[in-house]
């Protein structure tokens, strides 16, 4: 993935963008978001009375001149969000004009970029089998060249185990989980659903898949290949079949909008040609997981 | 099963040349795809729910070898044989007498049914069939002979056309066997109502008789009442063909103007005769009616023709002259009568033409016309003189037309002076041998040799001089009778010096005929009804009108017993097809699978 997958004015368009988050943050250095814990951010939260350790200068001393007693007064603790962008980079990932493979990196790079662009960290992780290459946790704006230099060199293979890949990940504290794939997994998504859940996370799915699957070219009979296992189905391309494999992709689409209402998650899907902004700004910011700034 | 063409069997090769085609296009195109996950899943929902879909994939190709197959079987031509045979020699008898025209059932006719029973065979048999399609009546008709094109031989069939002809299978029989003689197999098919008598023909009778009600109007006749004004009385006998009796109201038409109507009662199967008394008619032809539908509409009328005195009477006074009265009695419209005594003739004699050879009687008879034979001087003749060994011309004129200039020699003849009212139609020596003329309202021809001392006799021209001077000195009619039936033929009695007979028959054709070979020459009487016959002699228009009748006791009441117990025994009439020509049927199932082969095609792409 050595082109250029990102263009300039694509983050001119985009640094107007930023990522709601829902949960509260529980772990993670000082942020942008919202936590439970008490800080220093500049938002009250409430009064204490004072007690002996207590850093004298955040003492009310006009409440002690009311009322003769020392009160600290306490703010909010603002933390960073951490969120997790899981990459699908199997072989079928690499399918499709343009491919799916381009348009998921681009994705997950605008994403990264959203994240680090609100004093949030991102964890960008490739699937591939049931194997997860965890990336570094990255903050900062200046990390953005480092996680696009990562992303340029995924390499596309193997076949897919989403369920064994995610649940590898270890989780401290709540965050936003975000999963770019074509769900193309026999196993499903579910398990990894349900452990992503369990660990506090915002799940969001997001589905790419290319113009190629939806609208099927060609007739007769044919050698399909499966790029991911390399087996091999014989069947005769026709109206029939068509609209039969149509109906089982409405089905699998269906399914996934199921459990997404199910485990009170996001799922979108994306078709790999579409331009990226427009993704963005119809359907993502249509879903409420980005707000304009 | 039988085959007409084997070469379509060369076409089978096209089937491997399609297997092969669809092997070649069967051989599949790699097609990469992200994932086969779902494609999996629908192949295991077609295997789930079609088990024909190893099947349904090459449908096509079965379709296409399906049309093949047809298509080769429909140029075979194949023919499914009945009873095991296949008839290359076939012929089709067509009874169209008169009672065919009876109802067959409330649709149509015996012959209309023998007719689609005919064509329905011919359908069914082989291409290479050669038929040979005849009618029956009183006479065998060939309609079409070795005839494989089955539209030409049905259009054929439907265009014949019932008669009013009795019917007589015996000729049809007769010219059957002496076609099959030449063809070591065939078939022969007769349809008819009325029992064949197959003799040693090897055929098959396709019974068309059913049961029918009919009456019939047997003859009409009448007499002429001694009354003042010449009434006529009229009787008809009408044959009640019913197991009931029936009521029916008679009409009498005379020229087609109702003259009377009478209500009878005719008991079953009994006859019935009808009289009209006082009958006012002055016309030429009376036509008795039942006024009422029965199964054969044809018999419902009879007609006769008021007689005017057709026949001529001539009277020959000679003491031996064959040669004389074998020429006048060839002349049919002539009752020629003879004697040797002149004294015999009477005074109240009625002849139309008196023929006196050598004898000339003292007092000549008060009415006829006088033809002298080798006549010396006597009453109006004068005679000159004989000429003896003297070469004898006919002169043109009346007498002696078609024979003029002709020249014979005689022994001895007279010559007369010719009277002022005659012509001469003889001369030898320039002088006047023969005359002929008319003279006080009598036409009186005087020939001035004997036929014994000359030999005219021996030469044609004779009969043809005698015919003429008949001609002249009795004013024929042109029908010799008047009152025939269906099938017969009719001589007319036309004058040589006029012009053509014409003949109308009662649906309006015309028949013309030369007025000299109209003896026995008009045959064409298979419709009953009125006849006119006209012939123009000189300015004058001779018309006269004559009847054909129904031939009632050959086809009004034939027996259905006699026809059923005899000689439709044993034929099967319900299995008389010789076959089935697959063909139509073979090339509706081609389209068939042509159709399902587009479908098949739409709903594949």
């Amino acid at each position: 993935m050595e082109e250029n997958i990102f263009e300039q004015d694509f983050f001119a368009k985009v640094n107007q963008l930023a990522i709601a988050v829902n949960t509260k943050m529980t772990h993670g250095m000082g942020g942008g978001r919202k936590s439970n814990a008490k800080g220093t951010s500049v938002e009250f939260s409430d009064y204490r009375e004072y007690i002996p350790g207590d850093d004298i200068r955040r003492i009310d001393w006009g409440a002690y001149g009311r009322l003769d007693k020392l009160y600290i007064k306490r703010f909010m603790e603002e933390k960073e969000a951490i969120f997790q962008i899981f990459l699908d980079t199997s072989k079928s990932m690499d399918f499709g004009e343009p491919k799916k493979s381009r348009t998921a990196i681009q994705l997950a790079g605008a994403l990264s970029y959203l994240v680090l662009n609100n004093l949030d960290r991102v964890y960008v992780s490739e699937m591939q089998e049931s194997s997860l290459t965890l990336g570094k946790g990255r903050a900062g704006k200046q990390a953005f060249q480092t996680i696009v230099n990562e992303l340029k060199r995924v390499e596309f293979d193997g076949g897919t185990d989403l369920n064994h890949a995610i649940m590898k990940r270890q989780y401290q504290g709540s965050g936003i989980s975000i999963v770019i794939s074509d769900f193309l997994d026999p196993q499903g998504i579910e398990d990894a659903v349900k452990y992503l859940k369990y660990k506090k996370q915002q799940i969001i799915l997001i589905q790419v898949l290319a113009r190629q699957e939806l609208e099927i070219d060609g007739e007769g009979a044919v050698n399909l290949l499966d790029m991911e296992t390399g087996d091999e189905v014989r069947l005769s391309l026709n109206r029939a079949t068509i609209e039969q494999y149509q109906s089982a992709l409405a089905a699998m689409t269906e399914s996934l909008t199921q459990m997404a209402r199910k485990y009170e998650m996001t799922y979108i899907r994306m078709i790999a040609d579409e331009p990226l902004e427009k993704f963005l700004y119809d359907h993502i910011c249509n879903q409420g997981i980005i707000v304009r700034k | 099963m039988s085959i007409t063409n084997w070469w379509p069997l060369f076409l089978l090769v096209l089937i491997p040349v399609i297997i092969l085609l669809y092997m070649l296009k069967q051989k599949a195109k790699e097609y990469p795809f992200s994932s086969s996950m779902l494609w999996k899943k629908i192949m295991n929902n077609i295997e789930a729910t079609t088990p024909w879909e190893k099947l349904k994939k090459n449908l096509l190709m079965f379709l296409q070898i399906l049309t093949v197959l047809l298509l080769v079987f429909t140029l075979m031509a194949p023919y499914l044989k009945h009873g095991g045979r296949i008839y290359d020699n076939v012929i089709i008898v067509i009874d169209n007498s008169a009672s065919m025209g009876i109802a067959y059932n409330t649709d149509h006719s015996r012959i209309e049914e023998a007719k689609k029973r005919a064509c329905d065979y011919v359908d069914s048999l082989s291409e290479t069939a050669q038929v040979t399609v005849l009618t029956s009546a009183l006479e065998t008709g060939i309609i079409k002979t070795n005839v494989t094109d089955k539209t030409e031989l049905k259009k054929a069939i439907r265009n014949i056309a019932l008669t009013d002809l009795p019917g007589d299978t015996t000729a049809a029989v007769s010219v059957s066997q002496s076609m099959v003689n030449q063809w070591e197999q065939y078939d022969a098919v007769f349809f008819t109502d009325t029992p064949v008598a197959l003799g040693a023909l090897e055929a098959r009778v396709v019974n068309l008789y059913t049961d029918y009600k009919n009456l019939s109007m047997d003859y009409v006749s009448y007499g002429i009442n001694e009354d003042a004004y010449g009434t006529l009385t009229v009787l008809g006998k009408i044959t009640n063909g019913t197991s009931d009796a029936v009521t029916t109201d008679v009409n009498l038409y005379g020229d087609d103007v109702l003259l009377k109507v009478q209500s009878v009662t005719i008991p079953p199967a009994e006859s019935l005769v009808v009289y009209f008394d006082q009958v006012s008619f002055g016309g030429s032809v009376l036509k008795m009616e039942i006024n009422n539908p029965d199964d054969l509409m044809a018999d419902n009328q009879a007609y006769v023709t008021l007689q005017t005195q057709n026949q001529k009477k001539a009277l020959l006074v000679t003491n031996d002259n064959l040669f004389l009265e074998k020429a006048i009695t060839n002349i049919s419209w002539v009752d020629l009568y003879k004697t040797s005594q002149p004294s015999a003739i009477g005074k109240d004699d009625t002849y139309d033409l008196y023929i006196f050879d050598g004898i000339i009687p003292e007092t000549l008879p008060e009415q006829g016309n006088y033809l002298f034979f080798n006549a010396a001087s006597g009453e109006e003749i004068v005679e000159q003189g004989t000429l003896v060994n003297i070469a004898l011309t006919f002169d043109d004129s009346e007498i002696t037309n078609y024979v003029s200039d002709f020249t014979f020699g005689a022994s001895s003849a007279y010559y007369y002076e010719r009277p002022i009212w005659a012509n001469s139609f003889i001369t030898g020596d320039n002088k006047c041998v023969g005359y002929y003329g008319e003279t006080g309202g009598r036409r009186i021809a005087v020939v001035g040799f004997d036929i014994h001392n000359s030999d005219l006799a021996l030469q044609a021209e004779f009969p043809i001089l005698m015919s003429n001077l008949m001609d002249y000195m009795m004013v024929s009619s042109l029908v010799s009778g008047k009152d025939y039936t269906t099938g017969d033929k009719i001589s007319f009695n036309g004058n040589l010096n006029g012009s053509a007979l014409s003949v109308t028959a009662p649906d309006g054709a015309v028949t013309t005929l030369e007025a000299a070979v109209t003896t026995s020459a008009y045959t064409d009487t298979d419709q009953a009804g009125v006849y006119h016959v006209t012939q123009t002699i000189g300015d004058e228009e001779k018309a006269e009108t004559f009847v054909v009748a129904f031939p009632v006791s050959f086809e009004s009441h034939i027996d259905g017993d006699l026809v059923e117990d005899e000689e439709t025994e044993g034929s099967d009439e319900k299995n008389l097809s010789g076959g089935r020509d697959l063909r139509n049927l073979l090339i509706i199932l081609l389209l068939i699978a042509l159709a399902i082969e587009w479908v098949v095609y739409i709903r594949q792409h």
